[in-house]
C-alpha cells in the first residue's frame, strides 16, 4: 500500500490518475506481499538510522549564556499561560500573572527584552534541556530529581498541596487516596504526580495536560479527587461551583518551594538570576507580586540551598 | 545538556510497547466503527431519499474540511454538558469513529459506482433482497476495489491516533509523554517514539497487504 | 447566541491568521521541499544513488510518524541545535518537513507517469534537457500532480491544530484559551470549527475544480 492518499478521501474520483499504487501492483503470490514488506522494513529501519546520524554526532549542546541573551536583546521565559495566578491570557488576550511580572523584572535587570514562550507543565524542564527557554517559571518546585538535571535559583515563595475533590466523591484524607479507591486527575509533569507514586502508589491517575482540563475532568466526575497547590486551580474551582469543592491541607510534609529554573551549564545565569531576585526582595517588588495575584502576603521562602 | 542519553528511554520501553497496543485497538477499533457508519453513509448516499442523500453529502463536506483536533476536542468537552460522562479513550474513539465515517463514506461511494451496475441486476435476478444484495455482492467488490485508499486512510488513522494523548489516553504518544516528563529526556522519547511509529505502521501495512492477498487468493 | 466580547473575537481573528500563516508558509516549504525530493529521486547515475536512497527513505519514514511527534522532534532539535527559533517557525518547518514527504510522493507520481518513450523520443529529437522538461514532461506530468497536491494542503491545514502543542496560539488554541475564560464550550468550538471550514472549504472545491477541468484538457 502507499499512503499518499489524503485527497482521495476528498476526491470523488481518486486515482487511477496519477499516483500508482503499490497495493495495486501485481505480487507473486501471498509471499510477495510479505518480502516486499520485509523490504519495506529493512529499508525503514536503516533510513531511520541514517537520519539519526547526524543527530548523534551533532555538537554538544549549550543552552543559552548570559553574553548571548545579552547581545540577542531578549530573554527567553517559559511561562504556563493556563496557570493563574501564575500565569494567564486575561480578557483582553495578553498573558499576565505572577510568573509575568516577576520575568517582566528580570528581564529588565538584565537590560533586555522578555520574550515569553508558552510551556505546559510537562515541558519546563525539558524546554530548559534543550535550551527552548532561558529561565522557566510555571510554578516549579525544587526537587532532587529535577536538581540532577536543571540548576535552582534562591526560593521565590513556598507553596503546599491540598487534596481537591468535589463534594460528591467524598474523599477524605490521604490514607482514602491510598487505599485506591479514589480515582486521581492530575496535571503531567506537576510534582503531585511523584508524591501520589510514592504516597498512594495504588491509586489510579488520569493524566491530562492542563490544570484547566484537570479541573474540567474532576468537575465532570471524570475523576474524584486531585492533588495540587490550590492557589493554582482557585479560579477554575471558581468556575465550577456547582460542583461543591471540598478542599482538605496540611496532610504530609508536602510543601515546596517554587523557584525559577535555569539550565545547569548556565552558572553564570543562575548567579545572574539568584542576585537580581535578592535585589528584587529587597525592593519588595516580589513581595508585591505576590500580593497583587495571590491576593495574600507571602510566607517569606527560607533562604537555603539544595 | 551534553548530549542525548538513550539509555533512561530504553530502559522504558516495555512501558512505551504497552502504550502501542493502546495505539492499535484505538485504530483499529475506530476504523472498524468508521467504516461501519461510512456503509450507512454511502448507501444513504447511492440509494436513498433527497434529504438522506443531502444529509450524507454534507456531513462528509463538514467532517472533511475541520481538523480531528478541533472535532474530538468539541466532543471532550461537550459530551459531559448533555450528561454524557465517557472515558477519554471513548471520546477519542467516538471523534476518530465519526471523522473516518466521513472520509471512509467518500472511499466507499466511489467504490459503489465503480460496482457494474450489472451486478445489481445480477444480484437482483438471483432473487437476493437490496440488503442481501448490498452484504454479499456490493459492498464485497466496492471493498475489493477500494481496498488501497482504505489502507491508505488506516494509515493515516494510525498517525492520527496520536492526539488521544492530548485527552489523557495512555496511547504510545501519552506513554512517551509520560516517560518525557519523568525523565525529561523528551527529544530522545520522541526520537524513539517515531521509530516505534514508523515500524508499527509498516508492520501493519504488511499485514493487511498480505491479508489481501491472501483473500484474492482464495477468492 | 453567544456574546463574544471586541477581544474575544480578536483573539479569535488573530489566531486564525496564524493558521493561515501556518498553512501557507508550511505549504510552500513542503512544495519546494518535495518537487525538490521528487527530482532527486528521478535523478539519474551511479552518483546519485546514496542521496535517491536517502530521499526514498525519507518519504517512507516521515509519512509513517504522527505529525505531533515530527513537530516535538523539531522542536527539540532546534533547541538543541542552539538555534533561537520562535515556536511558530518551528511549526512551519515541521510542517513543511512532513508536506515535502507527501508531495514528494505525488511530485514522483506525476514524472513517473510521463511515458518512457516520449521522453526517449525527446532525447532521439536531439531536445536540450531544459526543452525536454519544459515541452514534453511538465506539461503531461502537472495535471497529475497539480489536484492532489492542492487537496493535500487541505489536509495539511487541519494539521496546523496541532502547532498548539508547542504554544502557537492558533485556532485550536484560541478556542481552548476562549473556553478556559469561561465562555460557553460548545458555541466556542462551533465557531472554530467553522472558521477551519471557512478555510478549508473553498480550496477543496478548488482541487476538485482543477480535478475536472485538467483530466478534460
Amino acid at each position: 500500500m502507499r499512503s499518499a492518499g489524503g485527497p482521495m478521501r476528498v476526491f470523488r474520483t481518486p486515482w487511477p490518475g496519477g499516483v500508482p499504487l503499490r497495493g495495486s501492483r501485481a505480487h507473486g503470490g501471498p509471499f510477495g506481499a510479505l518480502r516486499s514488506g520485509v523490504r519495506k522494513v529493512g529499508r525503514g529501519v536503516a533510513a531511520c538510522v541514517l537520519s539519526a546520524l547526524p543527530v548523534c554526532a551533532g555538537p554538544a549542546v549549550q543552552a543559552r549564556a548570559l553574553a548571548d541573551i545579552r547581545a540577542s536583546g531578549h530573554l527567553n521565559i517559559g511561562v504556563n499561560p493556563a496557570l493563574p495566578p501564575l500565569a494567564a491570557y486575561d480578557s483582553r488576550n495578553v498573558i499576565e500573572g505572577f510568573d509575568v511580572d516577576v520575568g517582566t523584572a528580570l528581564a529588565a535587570r538584565l537590560g533586555v527584552v522578555p520574550r515569553f514562550v508558552p510551556v505546559s507543565s510537562s515541558g519546563r524542564i525539558p524546554y530548559l534541556m534543550a535550551g527552548k527557554a532561558d529561565v522557566v517559571l510555571g510554578g516549579l518546585t525544587r526537587t532532587p530529581e529535577r536538581a540532577a538535571v536543571i540548576a535552582f535559583s534562591v526560593p521565590l515563595y513556598v507553596e503546599e498541596f491540598a487534596i481537591i475533590a468535589p463534594a460528591a466523591a467524598r474523599v477524605g484524607g490521604l490514607d482514602d487516596l491510598a487505599s485506591g479507591r479514589v480515582r486521581m486527575v492530575e496535571v503531567r509533569g506537576s510534582t503531585a504526580v511523584p508524591f501520589l507514586r510514592e504516597h498512594a502508589p495504588k491509586a489510579p491517575i488520569l493524566l491530562l495536560g492542563s490544570y484547566p482540563d484537570a479541573v474540567r475532568a474532576l468537575a465532570q466526575g471524570r475523576g474524584d479527587a486531585m492533588v495540587d497547590v490550590i492557589e493554582y486551580v482557585g479560579r477554575f474551582l471558581a468556575a465550577e461551583p456547582q460542583a461543591g469543592w471540598t478542599i482538605r491541607r496540611g496532610f504530609a510534609p508536602a510543601a515546596g518551594e517554587d523557584c525559577v529554573g535555569v539550565a545547569r551549564s548556565d552558572t553564570d545565569l543562575l548567579r545572574a538570576v539568584d542576585g537580581m531576585l535578592a535585589g528584587l526582595t529587597r525592593d519588595g517588588t516580589i513581595q508585591a507580586a505576590y500580593r497583587r495575584w495571590f491576593g495574600v502576603s507571602m510566607v517569606a521562602p527560607v533562604e537555603r540551598r539544595p | 545538556m551534553t548530549a542525548l542519553h538513550f539509555q533512561p528511554v530504553l530502559q522504558r520501553l516495555p512501558f512505551l510497547l504497552g502504550g502501542v497496543a493502546t495505539t492499535v485497538l484505538l485504530s483499529v477499533a475506530s476504523f472498524g466503527a468508521g467504516l461501519f457508519l461510512a456503509g450507512g453513509l454511502a448507501v444513504l448516499r447511492a440509494e436513498g431519499p433527497k434529504a438522506g442523500r443531502r444529509f450524507g453529502t454534507i456531513y462528509s463536506t463538514i467532517m472533511t474540511n475541520t481538523p480531528q483536533l478541533s472535532q474530538i476536542f468539541a466532543i471532550f468537552y461537550c459530551l459531559p454538558l448533555l450528561g454524557v460522562i465517557v472515558s477519554p479513550f471513548a471520546s477519542v474513539f467516538i471523534g476518530m469513529a465519526l471523522n473516518a465515517a466521513a472520509y471512509l463514506a467518500d472511499i466507499l461511494t466511489t467504490g459503489l459506482g465503480r460496482v457494474p451496475p450489472l451486478y445489481h441486476d445480477a444480484a437482483a435476478s438471483l432473487g437476493l433482497t437490496r440488503r442481501q444484495a448490498y452484504m454479499r455482492v456490493i459492498f464485497p467488490h466496492a471493498l475489493q476495489t477500494m481496498a488501497p485508499a482504505l489502507a491508505n486512510h488506516f494509515q493515516i488513522m494510525i498517525l492520527g491516533s496520536s492526539m488521544a494523548s492530548i485527552f489523557g489516553v495512555e496511547d504510545l504518544t501519552g506513554r512517551a509523554y509520560d516517560v518525557g516528563s519523568t525523565t525529561f529526556r523528551i527529544l530522545e522519547v520522541m526520537l524513539v517514539t517515531g521509530v516505534l511509529y514508523a515500524l508499527l505502521s509498516i508492520a501493519l501495512t504488511g499485514l493487511f497487504a498480505l491479508g489481501r492477498r491472501l483473500f484474492e487468493g482464495a477468492a | 447566541m453567544i456574546a463574544f466580547s471586541h477581544y474575544d473575537a480578536a483573539l479569535l481573528a488573530r489566531a486564525l491568521w496564524m493558521t493561515v500563516v501556518l498553512s501557507v508558509a508550511g505549504g510552500l516549504a513542503g512544495l519546494a521541499g518535495g518537487t525538490a525530493l521528487a527530482c532527486l529521486r528521478m535523478a539519474r547515475g551511479r552518483l546519485f544513488a546514496p542521496l535517491r536512497f536517502l530521499a526514498a527513505g525519507y518519504v517512507q519514514v516521515v509519512r509513517r510518524v504522527p505529525f505531533i511527534v515530527t513537530l516535538y522532534i523539531v522542536f527539540f532539535l532546534t533547541g538543541m541545535a542552539g538555534l533561537d527559533v520562535s515556536e511558530v517557525t518551528v511549526a512551519i518547518w515541521a510542517i513543511g518537513l512532513i508536506a515535502a514527504g507527501y508531495i514528494a510522493e505525488i511530485v514522483h507520481g506525476g514524472l513517473r507517469s510521463v511515458p518512457a518513450d516520449q521522453i526517449e523520443a525527446a532525447v532521439t529529437l536531439n531536445l536540450p534537457l531544459l526543452a525536454r522538461w519544459r515541452h514534453v514532461i511538465v506539461p503531461q506530468a502537472l495535471p497529475v500532480i497539480v489536484p492532489p497536491t492542492v487537496g493535500y494542503l487541505v489536509l495539511f491545514i487541519k494539521d496546523t491544530a496541532l502547532a498548539s502543542q508547542v504554544g502557537v496560539l492558533e485556532l485550536n488554541q484560541a478556542g481552548v484559551i476562549l473556553s478556559n475564560r469561561g465562555l460557553p464550550t460548545m458555541q466556542v468550538f462551533l465557531a472554530v470549527l467553522g472558521l477551519y471550514f471557512a478555510l478549508s472549504y473553498p480550496l477543496t472545491r478548488l482541487s476538485r475544480m482543477l480535478e475536472k477541468r485538467l483530466a478534460l484538457s
